[in-house]
Order: structure tokens, then sequence, then C-alpha cells
């Protein structure tokens, strides 16, 4: 019973995320070359913070 | 007599535009009170009791910060009909849209934890015991949102907006010299012992606490939920305006407060200092103590609702305070999901209290960026904003500002990470 719940629960989350995946599949905005370098920026800002994340947590491990 | 109509007719004016005011008042004002958290109230009483006055110079410095930052919402929400989480996904794609998404409801759930420990460290003082804070908390926080009403909503959150200003009259209860405020406290100039790591740890505390994530996301929302529409603008930049300038008073009061009672004094948090005051003035302690309840309860009120909000705009859920709870389910179930939550997490004996109030610094320096670039870049959209688009000038303040932001959040998230760094 249990199960079934949470089973049927997950198939819906599921289900909801492909749905707006779809739903905002194509980016709305235009893509110019400032706005390809602010993506940019935040993607190389994202990995050096993972990465410091990850050494603090190798560091504490130790 | 001439004169006389004159003078009614500005009156009638006047009056007008503040009744006027009074009605489209409220996301600006209540989100910039809301900023001056349990977290930012901790961080003014310890910048004030190590500092003294020599700081409150930079901390006018917030002000067009807060206010260029926050005013940037008022015009996407008022144009797009749109939250801040919705806009994300629907500008930048699912990649961008979830990450902002899961990582907004992760820094707001570790926030609601930090406020609900500034909360109960406050009633604490007066042994009132945590779960009687938590239960009465989360009860009247539950009755706040389901009267029905986005209106009767924000009109409850303005009472304690309005208690959020006890430091004001507190700071003139301790009798701070005038003279000394003003010589010490306005022109910008560096403490005695110059340009330390602490006071630079300090400074980025400060600048971390007057823009977070949520604030972003929670008023651009509140602007959709209200109703406000482009030609409300001036009116909701006003609103933040004012709200900025008393976010910036409440800060300085604060500072001056544990500046002239507790310099020279370590203080961890704003609890510490309410029950240090005590030992000098039973009254000020217990207004510090009161003041800082309300800055944690003002904070909960409003990241509960921008989870909430966000919520609803990204799974298509009905978002709005204006539905009833039959209306709008999983919106009301994710708001009191997030704050029994919360709640439940500071009741948990030997819970990582320090760890999570560490982590939430960590985590904000993750989101804080890319709300603040993908703000600027969806209000230079000419196709999304039309005439509401950023202005040259517009474009040259917010970015300068943005730049500075993301530079010092990011090392103070560091600085969290890797504390002998910058001591």
């Amino acid at each position: 019973m249990v199960l079934e719940f949470i089973t049927e629960m997950y198939e819906n989350l599921r289900d909801k995320v492909r749905e707006i995946n779809r739903k905002y599949a194509t980016p709305r905005i235009r893509m110019t070359r400032g706005v390809k370098i602010a993506l940019l920026f935040l993607r190389l800002y994202l990995i050096l913070l993972v990465l410091l994340l990850g050494y603090k947590f190798v560091t504490l491990l130790k | 007599m001439d004169f006389l109509s004159n003078l009614f007719y500005k009156y009638r004016r006047f009056a007008k535009a503040l009744k006027l005011y009074l009605i489209l008042a409220g996301p600006g004002l209540i989100v910039m009170l809301a900023d001056n958290d349990a977290g930012g109230i901790t961080t003014y009483a310890a910048t004030g009791a190590k500092y003294g006055y020599d700081l409150i110079w930079f901390l006018v410095l917030l002000l067009p910060v807060a206010y260029y930052v926050q005013e940037m919402t008022v015009r996407l929400g008022a144009v797009t009909k749109r939250g801040h989480a919705e806009a994300i996904f629907d500008a930048f794609g699912p990649f961008w849209g979830w990450f902002s998404f899961l990582d907004l409801i992760l820094v707001n759930w570790l926030t609601l934890v930090t406020e609900f420990i500034g909360m109960t460290a406050a009633l604490g003082i007066f042994g009132i015991p945590p779960i009687i804070t938590i239960l009465v908390v989360c009860a009247v926080m539950t009755l706040m949102v389901l009267q029905g009403k986005y209106w009767t909503w924000e009109k409850i959150a303005f009472l304690f907006c309005s208690l959020n200003l006890i430091y004001i009259p507190l700071a003139f209860m301790v009798h701070p010299s005038v003279s000394a405020v003003l010589n010490q406290g306005i022109i910008p100039h560096l403490p005695a012992d110059g340009f330390t790591n602490a006071l630079f740890f300090f400074l980025m505390a400060n600048i971390g606490t007057t823009i977070a994530p949520w604030m972003i996301f929670f008023q651009q929302s509140a602007v959709v939920d209200k109703g406000m529409r482009e030609k409300d603008i001036p009116w909701g930049k006003f609103d933040t305006l004012i709200g900025s300038v008393f976010t910036v008073l409440v800060a300085i009061f604060c500072v001056i407060v544990t500046g002239t009672v507790l310099r020279g004094m370590n203080i961890d948090s704003a609890a510490q200092a309410s029950i240090a005051l005590m030992a000098t003035d039973k009254y000020l302690g217990t207004l510090l103590a009161i003041g800082l309840f309300n800055a944690g309860f003002l904070g909960a009120i409003c990241i509960s609702l921008a989870s909430s909000w966000a919520f609803g705009e990204v799974f298509g859920w009905a978002h709005s305070l204006n539905h009833r709870v039959k209306e709008a389910p999983w919106f009301y179930a994710s708001y009191a999901f997030a704050i029994l939550t919360a709640g439940l997490v500071v009741l948990i004996p030997n819970a990582p209290l320090v760890l999570i109030t560490l982590f939430v610094q960590v985590i904000a320096v993750t989101l804080l960026p890319a709300a603040l670039v993908f703000l600027l870049l969806l209000l230079n959209n000419e196709e999304l904003m039309g005439k509401y688009k950023n202005s040259l000038f517009q474009n040259i303040i917010s970015t300068v500002i943005i730049g500075s932001i993301i530079i010092l959040s990011t090392l103070y998230g560091i600085s969290a990470l890797f504390p002998d760094l910058f001591k």
C-alpha cells in the first residue's frame, strides 16, 4: 500500500518534470554574445564552487 | 486667499498621492525590512560591538545597492506578470531553471532554519522553551496565509515591519554621543587598526546580509500576486526606495546600540548581545531580544512564501494568497511543509545548527550570482521588457553593483568554508 503510493507519487512527479522540461525546452531569450558569455561565466563559477566544496569535504574527511 | 486655495490644493494632491502609495506600498517595504532578519541583526550587532560607529558610512553605501537590485524585480514582475523562478525557466531553459529553483528551495529552507534558531534563542532569554516558540510561530504563520487575501497578509506583515523599527528608539535610549556618531560614522574612513582581515570579513558579512537570493524571488512574486501593472512601476520603485532607506536606518541604529554599549566585545549572536545588554539595562536587553525575535519572524514569513510561490510558478499550481486552501492545496502544503520541517530541525537535540548557519552562506553564494545575472539579462531583453528595459545608466550602475556583490559574497562564502583565510 505504502509502496504503491510512493511509486505513484514518483511517477506523477517524473511526468510533471518531463512536462516542464518540454514546456521550457527552447529558451526564449535570444542567445547574443553577451548572454553566451554570461552563461559561460556562471558555469565556470559553479564549477569553481563545486571544486572548492569538494576540496573542503576531502580535507574534512582527512 | 489665492495662497490658501493653493495650499489646500497642494494638500489635497499630497493626501491623494499618499493614499495611492498606501494602497500600492507593500512588496518593497516588506522585503527590505525582512532583509534585516535574524542573521542580519546578528551581523549588525557584531559589527557595532567590534568597530563602534566606524562602519556606519559603509552601511549608508548599501542603500543604493539594495535599491538598484530590488527595483529591477518590480519592473520585471509588473511587466511580465511572472515570478523570478518562472522567468528563468522561460528565458534560459530547464537546466538553469531547475538549478535556480532547487538551489532556491534548499537555501530558503536552510535560511528558515536559521530564522527559527534566532527566534528560539531570543525567546529562550525569557525562559520560553523552543517547542512553544516553534508551535506558536508556525500557528501564527499559518493563520496569516489562511485568511485568503494577499492584501490582508501584507497589512499584517506591515505590523511586524513596524516592530523592526524598534532599534531606532533603542538607539536613543542608550544616549549615544551625536557628535561621535556623526564624526566617526558618516565620513568614510578605516577603523584605527586599519584594513585587517577581520575588517574585510565584517564588510563581506554586511554585503552578504544586504542582498539575499530569496529577496529577488520574493519581491517579484509579491509584485505579481499583488497584481501590480506597468503604470504602478513608479510607485513600486518608490516603495522599494522607502524600504531601502528603512533597512539601512535599522542597520545603522542597531550598530549604534551595540557600538555605544558593547564596544570592544566579540559578539557571536544577537541573543548574546541581548544578554550582555541586560546586564547594563534590563529594558534595553529585553527590547533587543524582542527585536531579534521579530526579525527572525519577518524573515521566516517572507522566505517561506518565496519558496511556495516558486513551487507554484514552476509546477503550474495555483499560487496566490488570494486563493483558498481548496483552490491552491499544493501552494499551502509546500508552505506548511517548509515551516514545520525547519522548526522541527531546531528541536532535534544536538542538531548541527552552527554547521547549518555556515552552510547557508555557502549555498547562498551558489545561487546569488546566477539570480543576479539572470535579472540583468532579463532586464536587457527588449522583446520582454519593451520600454521598461534597463537604460544605459541603469546598466552601468547595476553591473557595478552586481559585480561587487558577486565578488564580495563569493569571498564571504569562501571564508565560511575556510575560516582562517581572512582572519
